[in-house]
């Protein structure tokens, strides 16, 4: 040909694929043929346009190719339906086994599917993303062996930051206040712990949707507040909320100057109420708050934003240097990182002091997907091997079928169609299921995934691909296996088992009691865990005492708090501090006499009632006067600074605040308590002073008599005294155990995994021996014939089961002590990993297997061999 | 199927295929319809045409005579057989019928 004079290569190729191989070259002639001529009148490029426009127009039925379809195909196929139907029919007990297992299975997975597909969406709707992080540091502290990651940076970090480093575009800074805070307009007060400072670019740099107020000012004036939608609709009702004056934090007033939409769900950040930055600014606000603006404290988060060729890594290795510049006192301890937010949510846990913010667990998503593919695995496991044990019983219909001239892929196919039955009705079930305890499971997870989340196109897809890769993957080696005898076994009598399937079945079988031990010794570790956590001594009396947070307006009047509460018959005693557990003490540093480094300390201040009302024992010497402030140079510290300092005579020892400062005596000992979860914070040297000034929270001492009506009183003496605090009050004990939800969460979902799992188990064991029971009908009866005793059967049945449970807790119990202990090394309090779970794990499938086995057999054996023999 | 009565369409190709004789394949039919009734069938519908009278009978096909504006393929040729020779003077006939009963008055004025 003259030059490449050819039409449209795809449409050409299409067509020649569709159309009827017999008129394809009249037709394939015809269009090149008018496509020549079409060159010639009108040019290559629109000859192959009207050659696309000619060809599509021969994609219709009259063209189409003929199906070389077998015309008895489509009753094959019925027929294979309705064999597997009959089949079913014919086995209920082992259909339900593998529909219950498979329900199970696909449930747990995809509510695994559901809740890490969600967790995988936090922050995603931020559009610069992949450019923002945020800072946080390693914190480094030889001498007293502090070594952690914490999100807390100091004020000047980001403004510096920007200042000094082309590739920082921008920095937003925030700090989530600790407590809660009261708003109130007019009549109304609302209570909020979702409230932050924030810089006046906070809508700039992040994507949250400002409804009412201008995104450049909206937070640059002091004393500016923004609302959430909902927030507002609270306070207001249906007024207008812009421009009015809310009085808030600190009992300053506020003007509202912007309406935002509450953040997405997805959200790490939740917040109702946003306060400008300069609020806090010395000289610019009213609130002066210096430690938000210097280099020293260490108490609010930075997020930055980098140019988009900036490079992290290269930055982070520059920071050092920032910090010998502006900060060179704590240059050797803090080491600036930079976290890409969209990691913060799932792979921040281990990073401390993250306040006011949703955070998430990628060590809780790998173990609920670990889990979820676990019990999955189980199920098929179940499937497969009940599927291969009716090798027995499908080998005369294989042989028939082959003999009237089935192909073996044909057969094959069969077999997968009825597990692609199977798992699709298994599927629908779940999917039901599901959806009905997702508001049970929502509460356990502490998520609140909505019912649509199950019908994302992306969930769907996966599900249908789930189904289809299952369905052949679980199918595929019984169909080959139950699709091999060849067509001589029908003219057979004997029943031996198809293929060499009896050492599969049993690897499969270990496989699957590893799993379940594995997950039983996990789960009740788990279990011991917590349990030691919450019930381990605190070293003050936790029950009863209920704390009242008083730094409000009731601040000043807690004198006749404490006369009122005290008048109650059922309140022991009434303690007014400045802090509790959980607030108010922080750590400093301090030089006790005899060494000449500095200690690190906890601070604690306390009133003279203190250590009555908290049940903290005197061990040595005294503690502060009562009705006295004769003691308010004086100091008491706690048992671990005694065993700290090796002193054997504690009292009379000083403590110097500074290097230069006075040095204080110390007048008692008390024993040690703690102030934070057991989790994680260790017991540290505490000094205790007596601070009569600082008064915020108001603790109560209730005895045994009736609690309601005691805490009524409490309620009634708080109405009258507060006009817009509404009452709030925690007991201690319900504190620490608060602490403990991550532990929990975890507890509840491995719990009910490690259950499914034996439950799946024991299905599965079930559904096995049956079976084999069946096939041995013959060999068991006649063993009774000869004399065999029932126990003798029994034990018969059970050895190869034993041997099996041995060896999978061989493999499963030092698989599961190395994950666990690794575990429980996140802990700084932590059970040991005692031998008993592993008995209990071990004993229980034991036990479940035993009387499972036991049970079946004494049922056939039982029997009168004479019907089983008889039936030749 | 409406009895053995043909479509208009059918009836032009017929008459065009038995024009053509022995060169009557989709696009010489195409030409001689557009030569003729100056009318633009596209080819694909020439096809379908064609191969739904070769099913009703009236036509046969074979591939002969390579060219090579074809590239290198057959032409798809039709012959119209006795039946469909059949059909079409049926259809003369019955036009024929009726002009003869047209008084000449119907088409003055």
């Amino acid at each position: 040909m003259k030059r490449e004079l050819l039409p449209p290569r795809w449409i050409y190729n299409l067509l020649e694929q569709f159309c009827d191989p017999h008129l394809w070259e009249g037709i394939s002639g015809d269009l090149f043929e008018s496509f020549l001529e079409n060159v010639e009148k009108k040019g290559l490029r629109r000859a192959r346009w009207i050659y696309t426009f000619q060809s599509m127009g021969f994609l219709r039925m009259k063209f189409k190719k003929k199906e070389k379809r077998l015309s008895n195909m489509k009753s094959i196929w019925l027929n294979y339906f309705l064999t597997s139907l009959r089949s079913i029919k014919k086995q209920k007990a082992l259909f339900t086994i593998n529909l219950v297992g498979l329900i199970m299975a696909i449930s747990c997975s995809l509510f695994a599917l559901v809740y890490i597909n969600d967790e995988l969406k936090f922050d995603t709707h931020h559009s610069d993303l992949d450019q923002t992080y945020r800072l946080y540091k390693r914190y480094i502290n030889v001498q007293e062996e502090v070594d952690h990651l914490t999100y807390e940076t100091s004020g000047l970090m980001g403004p510096t930051m920007k200042d000094e480093y082309p590739e920082v575009e921008d920095f937003i800074r925030i700090c989530p206040w600790w407590s809660r805070v009261i708003l109130s307009y007019k009549e109304t007060s609302l209570a909020t712990e979702e409230i932050y400072f924030t810089d006046s670019t906070f809508f700039d740099f992040f994507d949250y949707e400002l409804i009412q107020g201008d995104p450049n000012t909206v937070l640059s004036v002091p004393l500016s507040i923004a609302l959430s939608e909902s927030f507002a609709r609270k306070l207001f009702a249906n007024e207008d909320p812009i421009g009015k004056v809310v009085t808030g934090l600190k009992d300053l007033d506020y003007t509202v100057t912007g309406v935002f939409k509450d953040p997405p769900r997805q959200s790490s950040l939740q917040f109702d109420a946003l306060i400008s930055w300069s609020t806090s600014v010395p000289g610019v606000g009213p609130l002066r708050y210096r430690w938000m603006n210097n280099w020293l404290a260490q108490g609010i988060f930075t997020f930055v934003k980098l140019a988009q060729d900036a490079n992290p890594v290269a930055l982070t290795e520059k920071l050092p240097k920032m910090m010998e510049r502006h900060f060179e006192e704590r240059a050797d301890q803090y080491f600036l990182k930079l976290m890409p937010l969209k990691e913060m949510y799932l792979y921040g846990e281990r990073v401390r002091n993250n306040r006011g913010m949703k955070v998430g667990s990628i060590t809780f998503v790998y173990m609920l997907g670990f889990s979820a593919f676990l019990i999955f695995l189980i199920a098929s496991v179940n499937y497969i091997n009940i599927a291969l044990s009716r090798a027995a019983q499908t080998r005369t219909e294989v042989g028939i079928r082959k003999v009237m001239g089935s192909s073996r892929k044909q057969l094959m196919g069969r077999f997968i169609s009825e597990t692609f039955f199977s798992t699709t009705t298994a599927s629908i079930f779940s999917l039901l299921l599901v959806i009905w305890l997702l508001p049970g499971a929502n509460i356990l997870s502490g998520k609140e995934l909505p019912v649509q989340d199950f019908f994302q196109p992306e969930i769907l897809a996966v599900v249908v691909v789930f189904i289809f890769a299952t369905s052949l993957l679980v199918g595929l080696y019984p169909a080959f296996i139950l699709s091999s005898p060849p067509i001589s076994t029908i003219l057979k009598t004997s029943s031996g088992v198809v293929g060499s399937t009896g050492w599969f079945r049993k690897i499969l079988l270990t496989l699957q009691y590893t799993i379940s031990i594995f997950l039983i010794v996990c789960t009740s570790i788990v279990i011991r865990q917590t349990n030691y956590l919450e019930s381990k001594p605190v070293g003050f009396d936790k029950e009863l005492l209920l704390v009242l947070d008083v730094d409000n307006e009731v601040k000043t009047r807690v004198e006749v708090l404490e006369n009122e509460l005290q008048k109650h018959p059922n309140i022991l005693s009434v303690s007014t501090t400045r802090s509790t557990i959980g607030d108010g003490s922080y750590t400093t540093n301090v030089i006790p006499e005899g060494y000449t480094d500095e200690l690190g300390t906890r601070i604690f201040g306390v009133d003279q009632e203190f250590f009555e009302t908290y049940g903290v024992k005197t061990l040595f010497g005294r503690t502060f006067l009562k009705n006295s402030s004769a003691d308010s140079a004086n100091i008491v510290v706690n048992k671990a600074m005694v065993d700290f300092m090796g002193w054997d005579d504690p009292v009379g020892k000083h403590i110097r605040f500074a290097a230069g400062g006075q040095p204080v005596p110390i007048i008692g000992v008390v024993n040690n308590f703690h102030v934070n979860s057991l989790a994680t914070d260790e017991i540290e040297p505490m000094i205790l002073y007596l601070d009569l000034s600082s008064k915020s929270y108001t603790s109560i001492r209730i005895g045994n008599g009736n609690l309601k009506e005691t805490i009524d009183h409490v309620q009634e003496t708080w109405d009258e005294l507060a006009e817009r605090t509404p009452f709030t009050a925690f007991f201690t004990d319900d504190w620490f155990n608060e602490q403990y939800n991550k532990e929990r969460k975890l507890l509840k979902i491995s719990s009910i995994y490690s259950v499914i799992s034996i439950i799946l188990c024991a299905l599965g064991l079930f559904g096995l021996t049956a079976l084999l029971l069946q096939q041995r009908t013959k060999e068991i009866s006649i063993r009774k014939v000869l004399g065999a005793s029932l126990s003798s059967i029994i034990s018969m049945m059970n050895k190869q089961f034993l041997v099996i449970i041995l060896i999978s807790f061989t493999i499963a119990a030092p698989l599961a002590y190395f994950l666990i202990s690794d575990w429980l090394d996140q802990f700084v309090y932590r059970t040991s990993v005692s031998s008993l779970p592993f008995i209990l794990a071990g004993g229980l499938t034991l036990l479940i297997s035993v009387l499972i086995v036991s049970w079946l057999s004494v049922r056939s054996a039982s029997v009168n061999p004479s019907e089983n023999l008889s039936t030749e | 199927m409406k009895g053995t009565n043909l479509g208009e369409l059918e009836e032009l190709i017929l008459l065009a295929t038995a024009t053509l004789y022995d060169n009557a394949y989709g696009i010489a039919i195409q030409k001689e319809i557009k030569a003729k009734c100056n009318r633009s069938i596209s080819i694909s519908t020439v096809h379908a045409v064609l191969a739904r009278l070769e099913q009703k009978g009236y036509m046969d096909s074979r591939y002969d005579g390579m060219t090579p504006e074809r590239g290198g393929r057959r032409k798809h040729l039709f012959r119209v057989t006795k039946s469909g020779q059949k059909a079409l003077l049926q259809v003369k006939e019955q036009r024929d019928s009726f002009w003869q009963g047209i008084p000449t008055i119907a088409f003055e004025k």
